[in-house]
């Protein structure tokens, strides 16, 4: 039996063909970081969001220190968390080639649309991102009930808001570069923006207080159905998503002074819990950092199991599974 | 001419079954690898395989034996290549088998069925559909050394496996 489990290894190990194939000329990949963090404390009618600026800096902080010393990166972080009265919205860049991080001057004009945030976010990077790097969007804030759009801006004064839909980030912002794009959002109804794969999802809502479960036999039906769906077997864009579709999700939970996703992201990630605070970790080191392993760490630091049937972590189902970080 | 045939080919069934009608049970384990060629992907991708395989009712006539196997078989992930692998994942499958003895030494079985395919670690599922040979040789009367040699079809998919394994024959005659 021994001889042949050592047979198969062999031949697995010969004949297997991402061993056979070169991968051909492969550049160091980059990081580069949208993070966006609304707090609405200036609006006065949107429920404000409390947490938002720790789930901000504290992931984008604990990224950084991951990949500082092993990839360069360019970190942008937009939020409305502005010490200047003057300034409701600030973004900031770090990057691994300057020390520290620079607060970037930009107005209201810039901001004020989508089009005109995404061409400002653009610009604020001071390279294009290539096919072999890696761009991340993360959002914490609120999503619009019908649609799960990111209500990213308002105006304090006329107490208007404006808003990211999901074709307008794929579409018009992040299919600007052939790199390697994951989104990660921390917003009630963001399950609107995962994108049906070739395969179908095994989690269906029970009708219950929106929870959200494993159920065979819907499965099972929407497994059929999915074989006659014309969509991409290799996504463009991963997305792991806060919430399902008509779910919530939750921040200052007993305690936590983070969303809950968020929290249970930088848990994973190996953040500092008992300060609260970005940490460097060497429990990445000589390996690779998924899609999946993302998604899988979300769930395994799930907080609160009740929390979790009615604000449940999704993500792309697609066959593919992508490596976010490579550490070896 | 071929409901003639058709009809001949029944009866003889129907006579030759009345003779030598028996009844057996398989159960087989195997373990091999699968090579996956996704639509839009560069390479195909490959991921250790294990399969165990139990038929309950085998309806055996002279060499022919006719059986209703169920399924279960894992698959790894594959290693990562260009950043981006195969997902593990599990299929519970059913299939119509049929068997011809050669000899006492050799059987061949082919058959054909569908699984359901559930990917774990994202929460995903398919439907693939199966087509698989496998050569069986019983070195004793009731236990075979198996080879089976799988295709696997599914939405942008095709994927080949092949193994080796064991199999445990119980009732029925040769």
């Amino acid at each position: 039996m021994r001889k042949f489990v050592i047979f198969l290894t062999l031949l697995v190990s010969l004949t297997s063909c991402e061993y056979f194939i070169s991968p051909g000329i492969q550049v160091e990949p980059k990081l580069y970081m949208v993070a966006i963090g609304v707090g609405y404390e200036r609006h006065g009618t949107i429920n404000e969001l409390k947490f938002t600026k720790n789930d901000l800096e504290d992931l984008t902080g604990q990224i950084r220190n991951l990949v500082d010393g092993k990839m360069e990166y360019e970190i942008l972080r937009f939020s409305d968390c502005s010490d200047n009265e003057d300034e409701a919205f600030v973004l900031k860049r770090e990057a691994s080639q300057h020390n520290g991080i620079e607060t970037l001057k930009y107005g209201k004009e810039d901001f004020c649309n989508p089009y005109a945030f995404f061409d400002t976010l653009a610009e604020a990077f001071t390279t294009m991102p290539e096919k072999d790097d890696i761009i991340i969007f993360y959002y914490a804030g609120h999503g619009d009930e019908e649609t799960g759009n990111l209500v990213y801006y308002y105006d304090s004064l006329s107490k208007d808001y404006q808003t990211i839909s999901q074709r307008e980030l794929f579409d018009s912002f992040l299919s600007r570069w052939q790199a390697r794009r994951l989104v990660i959002l921390d917003s009630c109804f963001s399950g609107n923006f995962i994108e049906e794969g070739d395969l179908a999802s095994t989690l269906f809502y029970s009708g219950k207080d929106s929870e959200l479960t494993f159920n065979l036999s819907s499965s099972l039906s929407s497994s059929f159905t999915s074989l006659s769906l014309g969509n991409k077997a290799k996504p463009d864009v991963f997305v792991i998503s806060g919430s399902g579709y008509v779910q919530s999700t939750y921040e200052n939970v007993a305690g936590i002074e983070h969303g809950i996703f968020t929290y249970a992201l930088l848990k994973y990630l190996d953040y500092d819990e008992e300060m609260d605070e970005a940490s460097f970790t060497t429990k990445f080191e000589g390996r690779t950092i998924s899609v999946k392993d993302l998604y899988d760490g979300i769930i395994k630091n799930f907080p609160f199991k009740e929390f979790y049937r009615i604000s449940t972590p999704n993500t792309t189902p697609s066959k593919l599974d992508m490596t976010v970080f490579d550490f070896r | 001419m071929k409901r003639i045939s058709l009809l001949f080919l029944t009866l003889f069934l129907i006579v030759q079954g009345a003779y030598s009608l028996s009844y057996s049970a398989y159960l087989s384990l195997d373990t091999g690898y699968l090579l996956t060629k996704i639509k839009d992907d560069e390479i195909m991708r490959s991921s250790y395989a294990l399969s165990i395989e139990a038929e309950p009712f085998g309806l055996s006539f002279g060499r022919n034996t006719i059986s209703i196997p169920i399924m279960l078989s894992f698959y790894s992930s594959s290693p990562e290549y260009r950043y981006y692998s195969l997902n593990a994942h599990n299929d519970y499958g059913i299939a119509l088998a049929y068997r011809y003895a050669f000899t006492d030494l050799f059987t061949l079985k082919t058959q054909a069925g569908l699984a359901y395919r559930h990917y774990p670690d994202i929460d995903a599922s398919t439907i693939s559909f199966l087509i698989s040979s496998s050569a069986e040789f019983y070195p004793a009367h009731y236990t075979a050394i198996v080879l089976p040699l799988d295709i696997l079809i599914t939405k942008d998919e095709v994927a080949f496996s092949i193994g080796l394994g064991c199999l445990v024959r119980l009732g029925g005659e040769r």
